[in-house]
């Protein structure tokens, strides 16, 4: 059984990992696969290094988590899952809880205590830079989550930010020929890594003259706080907006009940991210949009079989000319499917 | 044996005592990289809790000593990468700023009449501020974040024979702070203030002029350690530093120094960073679910700051029961 399980997983990272070195980078925004391992290598000729038995041996794997949030637990949940079949495999979990200094000192320590591969969420990708390399050079295989690293690494997950805010100011634009939007971002301190505010922007500036970009505001991933912030963007616009982007559908929520306050239900284009049940609800009875969703367990599943496939076949950060960087798909979820996901 | 000896004399034995037990039950504790990881980890925190262990053994706090590692750490960062400024410069101009910085928290309490804790608490959010306005952005003005690639300035988070920079600074900062509290003036003046400040005023010390001198030497160290944090680490982030202010604190109030102030040392507070960091340390080996290792983190500090208080009462209990006992040949028959 878990030589099958081996056997597809390997089949399926081959493929994928060649077919996709290379793919999703974009380095202005930080957010995608850079490639500065791949500086001197032939790109088509990918050099593995020697592998190991990763059914016998005994392994650690250890997930570095930036904040342990509603999107660690369900990353967590996917790892687990993904390394379940491997009883040989330790798998711990740790939490920088929100501390960039204190992620770099959990990779020291995942470093020190010999892990055979560390699947990571970055909060400051430029701080973890120094650390990443380090566990790279020791022959530990990082695997980074959504936030794309600024050093060699063996490979991305992502469904970054910046896709969430592309994903919803294209559904903007799709649904309506002209449109005054704002957003409700992350926290100021994080909005350097998560960047979906700023890809929303971007993306409705380039779709032509008839969207406007009114503003950004920091939110702080609440419900009262998407409401207060919505409120008083309602006010400040004399209820002229016609979307309203959240980065998390708590703060949605808030900001579709600030919108029903206003008696503005329908008119006032309300997004969130996350896809949670409580949101799908406000979706079906006509208080949101739509919330755009990626299979968070998916990607942990994910990120968990490329790190036994790395460890298994030889693969690192200078084996591909770029770290392969696996595309999670966003998911829109609006009145159209959302009986698909409502449970 | 004085009291302070038999108090800093419990503070090792624990330390120790944490030490033996991670390093006889984790095979990864007790190895020349852990170690020096460790004392890197303590260096940072370190740097800060020297600095505010000075405000608080003058009776006051410091809270925003992390929001000035954090600006100190972005200016450095703007300043290595856009300008050609001397490395050595750009860093006395970091440690100008803590200053500086010290002088104005000093300030707001002795001119404005502020408490400290409303002081530092409200400055901690406008040097945070400044850590957001002063922070990278694209074209787009989108905040964005940045690594240092300045060699020369990232080989201060370097090593000499394997032992960190920063971790050497701290050590030789930590003999300099308690030669400056137990041999000079000025450190006489700091304990005088922080045990009574009315006493100290009727004295003649100038209570203004030593608690503006602790911020600014909080200021400093919290400076410094920005700068070693962001040569360390090679980026400063918009929350560099967020909540070290309280870790200071807690290795402070681990290594006896009194929150009331006119207690401890800065050796002391070597010893209570050191313990704070192994502790999580050797919590990390146990690969111990977060929530286990937080509420650990919570009740070491719990527990000493406890044996702190009993201890210094039993002291009390001890010196007035020793005043009252006649000493030998005094005593006379009426």
């Amino acid at each position: 059984m878990r030589n099958r399980y081996l056997a597809k997983t390997l089949a399926v990272f081959m493929t994928a990992a060649v077919m996709l070195a290379g793919c999703g980078s974009r380095e202005a925004a930080g957010d995608g696969a850079q490639t500065p391992a791949a500086e001197g290598q032939e790109a088509d000729a990918p050099s593995f290094g020697t592998g190991i038995d990763i059914a016998s041996e005994s392994l650690k794997v250890g997930f570095s988590a930036g904040n342990m949030d509603a999107n660690a637990v369900l990353w967590e949940q996917g790892i687990r899952q993904g390394l379940a079949p491997y009883k040989n495999v330790e798998f711990n979990t740790f939490d920088a809880g929100g501390s960039g200094e204190k992620q770099v000192q959990q990779f020291e320590e995942m470093i020190n205590q010999g892990y055979n591969a560390i699947i990571v969420n970055g909060l400051d990708t430029s701080a973890l830079a120094s650390v990443s390399t380090e566990a790279e050079t020791a022959g530990i295989k990082v695997i980074h989550i959504n936030v794309g690293p600024e050093s060699p690494h063996t490979a991305g997950i992502s469904n970054s930010s910046w896709n969430l805010g592309v994903t919803v100011a294209n559904d903007v634009m799709a649904k309506m020929d002209s449109a005054k939007c704002v957003s409700i971002g992350p926290p100021v301190s994080m909005q350097a890594i998560v960047q979906g505010a700023a890809a929303f922007e971007e993306t409705l500036k380039a779709g032509g003259s008839s969207y406007e970009f009114l503003e950004n505001q920091a939110g702080d991933w609440s419900t009262e706080n998407g409401n207060e912030i919505a409120r008083n963007l309602l006010t400040k616009y004399n209820n002229e907006i016609d979307a309203i982007f959240c980065h998390n559908d708590q703060m949605a929520m808030g900001a579709a009940q600030a919108v029903e306050a206003a008696g503005l239900t329908g008119q006032v284009k309300v997004y969130g991210a996350d896809g949670l049940q409580e949101a799908l609800t406000y979706i079906k009875e006509g208080k949101m949009e739509a919330s755009v969703y990626c299979d968070a367990v998916q990607q942990g599943i994910t990120a968990a079989q490329y790190a036994l496939y790395a460890l298994a076949a030889g693969v690192d950060g200078s084996t591909f000319a770029a770290a392969p960087d696996i595309v999670a798909p966003s998911i829109v979820i609006d009145s159209t499917n959302v009986d698909d996901y409502l449970k | 044996m004085k009291q302070g000896t038999l108090r800093r004399m419990v503070s090792v034995a624990l330390l120790l005592l944490f030490v033996v037990f991670f390093s006889v039950t984790a095979d990864s504790f007790l190895t020349w990289r852990n170690i020096n990881s460790i004392l890197r980890e303590a260096s940072v925190v370190g740097l800060l809790s020297i600095g505010v262990s000075f405000v608080i053994i003058g009776g006051g706090i410091d809270l925003s000593t992390g929001a000035v590692l954090g600006l100190s750490a972005m200016v450095t960062s703007r300043f290595v990468t856009n300008t050609w400024i001397p490395i050595w410069s750009i860093v006395l101009a970091a440690l100008a700023m803590g200053l500086i910085l010290g002088l104005f928290n000093g300030l707001l309490v002795v001119k404005l009449g502020l408490s400290e804790l409303i002081a530092s608490f409200a400055a901690m959010y406008v040097y945070r501020g400044f850590v957001y306005l002063l922070a990278y952005r694209d074209a787009g003005g989108h905040l964005i974040t940045k690594t240092v690639q300045d060699r020369q300035f990232l080989s201060i988070g370097g090593n000499i024979g394997g032992i960190y920079y920063m971790s050497v600074i701290w050590l030789l900062l930590l003999i300099l702070g308690t030669f400056i509290l137990k041999k000079t003036t000025f450190g006489t003046y700091i304990y005088a203030v922080g045990t009574s400040q009315k006493a100290a005023r009727l004295s003649g010390i100038s209570v203004e002029k030593i608690k503006v001198g602790t911020f600014m030497i909080s200021g400093v160290c919290s400076a410094l350690a920005g700068v070693f944090l962001l040569a360390w680490q090679g980026s400063a982030g918009l929350n560099s530093g967020s909540g070290m202010e309280f870790q200071a604190i807690a290795a402070v109030a681990v290594g006896g120094i009194v929150l009331s102030g006119g207690r401890g040392d800065t050796v002391g507070v070597g010893i209570g960073s050191l313990f704070m960091i192994v502790v999580v340390n050797g919590l990390y080996k146990f690969g111990l679910p977060i929530e286990v290792q937080t509420i650990v983190y919570g009740a070491v500090i719990i527990i000493m700051s406890v044996f702190d208080a009993m201890y210094i009462r039993i002291m009390e209990q001890q010196r007035i029961a020793d005043r009252k006992t006649p000493a030998a040949g005094e005593g006379g028959t009426v």
